[in-house]
């Protein structure tokens, strides 16, 4: 060991200790910030729904304004629908019954609940699609309903607004009523506790219901329906950018009454490069949007993604500058005039090889000669 | 030995040793370790069972057949007797009203005046000859073929007049007159009146039906012919299909019983394989398994007996059916009697059309002969008789011009006269039936009831035609009316008995569903369920009920949040034991299943396993077909 201090230098070693170490912490902030990503549920439903490589997740989030409606819905999953068709993407499931694409919409009101313990006013989303398989919210009983259920009166809520209601959260198959209309409670779930789910909104009583039910609510007939505040879908990317690229082809006009985000890119290197290029101007919004907390939770994570994607970089850079100094120093340590020595005596040994071939080739040829 | 070698040998001995425990330690922990990492699962087991769709909705119960009590002219209101949900009976006073003359009939008195007014005034006016006084007084009226033949004979009258002074004239002159001519002349002349007299005689009048009025009186009884035409057909239809709806169920009875003993033998998997007919052998009371027929049913009775049992309801219906035919076929007869009838109207109309215009062509035809006759005996006229002859013709065409003049302005005159005579008469018979309308100084209750509604307020006017109050008749039943999706329509049925939501804070009500139609407010999206409701319930009340399609048995039933879909369709995961040295290994396995039905809690699914499997119903962190699981104690 000291005949290596000794050999290498004890400044040295430190140093590329140093950058080892930077190495190692780059790989485990990496390891961790993949660990972090694949745990945000709502960003991967893409990798539950189907083969990564040939899916492609994003959400819309409409300006107030803009009213895009159940009609409007609708019209654009038969437009998705005809053009997959005409690009000819077909599903290449051996189920007859299986689907290539999915989609959900959503939409964020209050309203006053009454069960059979209390009342409450809660935030709830009127969600429709296929809402829950973008949002596996955590079931501590009970399960989720979809748009394709016979019934739209069901109810899901949070423990908070179970147990404010209901004083239990084992309450599946119980009703709450809004404005004297009732609803089946289909299940309960438990809402995650962190600092930044509390941050994006998360922490007050929640409940989902159907997009239909919650107009119903509202008082909102088709022809004062408000619409949709997001719209997310999995659709087949069958090569790179193509399903993004139907949507952004979809909403042109009206960039700046919505906002979109592909989820199954968004952590990515150059997305994130992106967010620290947008330091400063991220923050700032110019229409009408309100994110729904799990855009919020993303997009924090997406910010201290960024960060550790920076620091990553400098230890990368680091390691990478100690390795090219001590590749030079090595470099420059060998003895290059021994070197250059043995090269030419190498080339006057090749050149004197050849000579010797090229004489012996002539006196073949002279021989050739005669004999002809 | 040197020490220097000795405590090299000490450090490599002391690390192996730290190793061989770490490794121990991880070994005896390696079960609890991995885990605490895996994700943790709850299941149960597939079950078998019902499944029953629910269908919920709310709406208002209204009353089966509410009674609008309306009054027909405007009144001011002086008090009111009722208020909501008082009970009234028949001739009770519910309003009382000022006791002064109504809005309509004060207005329809002031027109009436102002129209006899000016009616007197056109009469009296210089303008109009005294044969259309004498007419519009008599109420005489001609129809305008008749005014045009007026003017048109006038007008020929003129120019007859016209051509003989000519003819005069030129002889006059010449002193002489063309015989010959003038006798050809005549003989088209005479031509033309006989061919005129023919085609006159040719036109025959006939006569419309004598069963109406009118035309418009005939059109009217065909169009309400063909509703009751059309109601009648429609109960035909009905009463056809609940004749052979009856056929059919009998029938697939016949089958069934013909083959009772397989079917009994493997009655489960029938039932499944046949939910139709599972249904209708559960609505026959045909339950019991054993396949020795007779006694196959849980009440003694054969299937043989259950069948004999629906032919009287059958062929009830078959006479039911042959009435509504019949019933049918006598209103088709007066239909299509009542479209006869207009028919003949339109054939008189056109055959008169076509004698007015043979007639109009024959006298026009009849006075140019007289005109040529007259022109002839004019001809022998020579001097003084022939100036004479001329003055007096000039004279009697001055005469005839003034008579078309006075023609052309008694004609419009005449018109407007009938046309405000007419007015008069409809405004007469508008002021006698609101004098014959005329209320009293109250409302009364025209039928026993419950006051579900008062629109008006005391001090205030009760407009003429509105509904005042608002009665639900005695022994009268409610309706219920609950929109719903088409595809929640289909789960349900007519005649299903509905259950109601919070049936412990109502007494003895009982909803049954009566029909499905389509919803008004929103037609081809959603229907209707309308419902009978009896028992402790009154108009306005708000009803939440759910209503259940026929349950069905099946083999495999597992909760909903076990259902999952991915791209490959919809499967579920099933918990695969393996055994290894340290104890049993649970890992989650892949199963495609297809849906069969699915309630509120539940779904019945297709697929190839075993029912007895233990599927995955919920987990505390995503879980992948092929890994590992731990399961929740």
């Amino acid at each position: 060991m000291k005949s290596i201090i000794r050999r290498i230098g004890l400044k040295r070693l430190i140093i590329a200790g140093t950058a080892i170490l930077a190495l190692v912490i780059a790989f485990i902030i990496k390891g961790i910030c993949s660990s972090k990503i694949n745990s945000l549920d709502e960003q991967m439903a893409w990798k539950r729904w189907g083969n990564i490589s040939e899916c492609t997740q994003a959400t819309i989030f409409f300006d107030s304004t803009y009213g895009f409606t159940y009609y409007n819905v609708r019209e654009f999953e038969n437009t998705i629908e005809k053009r997959l068709t005409e690009a000819s993407v077909v599903s290449e499931s051996e189920n007859a019954n299986a689907r290539q694409w999915i989609d959900a919409y959503s939409v964020r009101g209050e309203l006053d609940y009454v069960g059979e313990a209390g009342k409450a006013n809660a935030r709830t989303y009127g969600v429709g699609g296929d809402f829950f398989q973008f949002h596996p919210l955590k079931l501590v009983n009970g399960s989720y309903f979809s748009g394709d259920s016979l019934m739209q009166d069901y109810i899901l809520l949070d423990r908070d607004l179970a147990w404010q209601l209901f004083g239990s959260d084992d309450i599946t198959g119980r009703q709450v009523w809004v404005n004297d209309i009732p609803l089946m409670v289909t299940g309960v779930y438990d809402c995650p506790d962190n600092k930044l789910n509390n941050a994006a909104g998360n922490n007050v009583p929640t409940a989902y219901i159907s997009y239909s039910m919650f107009n119903t609510l509202t008082g909102g007939e088709e022809a004062t329906e408000k619409g949709v505040d997001s719209y997310e879908i999995i659709l087949p990317n069958v090569v790179d950018g193509f399903g993004y690229k139907m949507l952004t082809d979809n909403f042109k006009g009206t960039e700046n009454k919505y906002f979109m985000i592909e989820n199954a890119a968004r952590f990515k290197f150059l997305s994130l490069l992106k967010v620290i290029g947008g330091f400063g101007k991220r923050s700032m919004s110019m229409n009408g949007i309100i994110f729904p907390y799990w855009e919020n939770v993303a997009r924090g994570y997406e910010d201290i993604l960024a960060l550790f994607l920076l620091i990553r970089l400098v230890l990368y850079l680091y390691a990478a500058v100690v390795a090219i100094v001590f590749l030079v120093m090595w470099l420059r340590s060998l003895p290059w005039d021994k070197y250059k020595q043995r090269l030419s005596d190498k080339i006057e040994e090749l050149r004197y090889k050849d000579r010797k071939d090229i004489k012996k080739w002539f006196q073949k040829l002279g021989r050739r000669d005669e004999e002809l | 030995m040197s020490e220097k070698t000795k405590n090299k040998r000490e450090w490599v001995k002391t690390a192996a040793i730290i190793f061989l425990s770490v490794m121990l330690v991880l070994t005896f922990f390696s079960q609890t370790i991995m885990n605490y990492s895996l994700p943790i699962v709850t299941a149960q087991y597939i079950n078998s069972g019902q499944i029953s769709a629910k269908v919920r909705g709310s709406g208002k119960i209204e009353s089966a057949d509410l009674y609008n009590v309306q009054i027909p002219e405007t009144r001011d209101i002086q008090s009111i007797e009722v208020k909501k949900g008082d009970k009234v009976e028949k001739d009770q006073v519910m309003i009382h009203l000022q006791d002064k003359e109504s809005d309509e009939l004060k207005k329809a008195k002031e027109e009436l005046e102002t129209l006899q007014v000016s009616y007197k005034k056109a009469l009296l006016d210089g303008g109009i000859s005294d044969f259309v006084y004498y007419d519009a007084v008599a109420g005489r009226e001609d129809s305008t073929d008749g005014y045009r033949a007026k003017i048109k004979a006038a007008k020929a009258r003129v120019e007859n007049l016209d051509a003989q002074i000519l003819a005069l004239k030129n002889q006059q002159l010449t002193g002489s007159y063309d015989e010959a001519s003038l006798d050809a002349k005549i003989a088209n002349a005479q031509t033309a009146m006989s061919n005129a007299q023919a085609k006159m005689d040719g036109a025959k009048v006939s006569a419309p039906s004598s069963d109406y009025a009118s035309a418009a009186d005939a059109q009217n009884a065909a169009n309400s012919y063909a509703q009751v035409l059309e109601s009648s057909r429609k109960a035909r239809d009905d009463a056809q299909k609940a004749m052979s709806d009856a056929y059919d169920e009998i029938k697939k009875l016949e089958a069934i019983k013909g083959n009772w003993a397989a079917i009994s033998a493997d009655w489960t998997n029938w039932r499944t394989a046949n939910p139709d007919d599972a249904a209708l052998c559960d609505s026959n009371g045909i339950t019991d398994l054993s396949p020795a027929e007779p006694n196959a049913t849980p009440d003694g009775t054969s299937i043989k007996e259950k069948i004999d049992a629906k032919y009287p309801t059958y062929e009830t219906l078959t006479e039911s059916y042959k009435t509504a035919q019949e019933e049918y076929d006598k209103d088709n007869a007066l239909y299509i009697s009542a479209v006869a009838a207009y028919n003949s109207f339109g054939a008189a109309s056109s055959a008169q059309g076509a004698y007015n215009s043979a007639k109009s062509e024959y006298d026009n035809a009849k006075s140019n002969y007289d005109n040529l006759v007259q022109m002839k005996a004019n001809a022998t006229l020579s001097g003084k008789d022939l100036e004479n002859k001329i003055a007096q013709l000039e004279n009697e065409k001055t005469k005839a011009s003034s008579d078309l003049d006075q023609l052309l302005k008694d004609i419009p005159g005449e018109i407007e006269l009938n046309s405000t005579a007419r007015v008069l008469k409809e405004k007469q018979e508008e002021l006698q039936k609101l004098l014959d309308n005329a209320i009293g100084a109250t409302i009364d209750a025209p039928i026993a009831g419950t006051i579900v509604d008062v629109n008006v307020v005391s001090g205030g006017k009760a407009e003429a035609n509105a509904t005042v109050v608002t009665i639900q008749p005695e022994n009268k039943g409610f309706t219920l009316s609950v929109p719903v999706t088409a595809e929640q329509a289909k789960k349900v049925s007519v005649g299903s008995i509905a259950e109601v939501q919070n049936s412990w804070y109502y007494n003895d009500i009982t909803v049954e569903l009566k029909k499905i139609q389509n919803d008004p407010a929103n037609p081809g999206k959603s229907k209707l369920l309308v419902f009978d409701v009896s028992g402790d319930v009154s108009a306005g009340q708000e009803l939440s009920i759910s209503v259940g399609s026929k349950s069905q048995g099946y083999d495999m039933i597992v909760p909903n949040s076990a259902i999952r879909s991915d791209n490959n369709g919809k499967f579920i995961l099933i918990v695969e034991s393996k055994s290894s040295p340290i104890g049993n290994r649970y890992y989650a396995s892949r199963v495609d299943i297809e849906v069969l039905a699915e309630d509120d809690t539940s779904t019945a699914i297709s697929a190839p396993i075993d029912s007895w499997q233990y599927v995955i119903t919920a987990a505390n962190k995503p879980v992948e077909a092929g890994k590992q699981v731990r399961l929740q104690d």
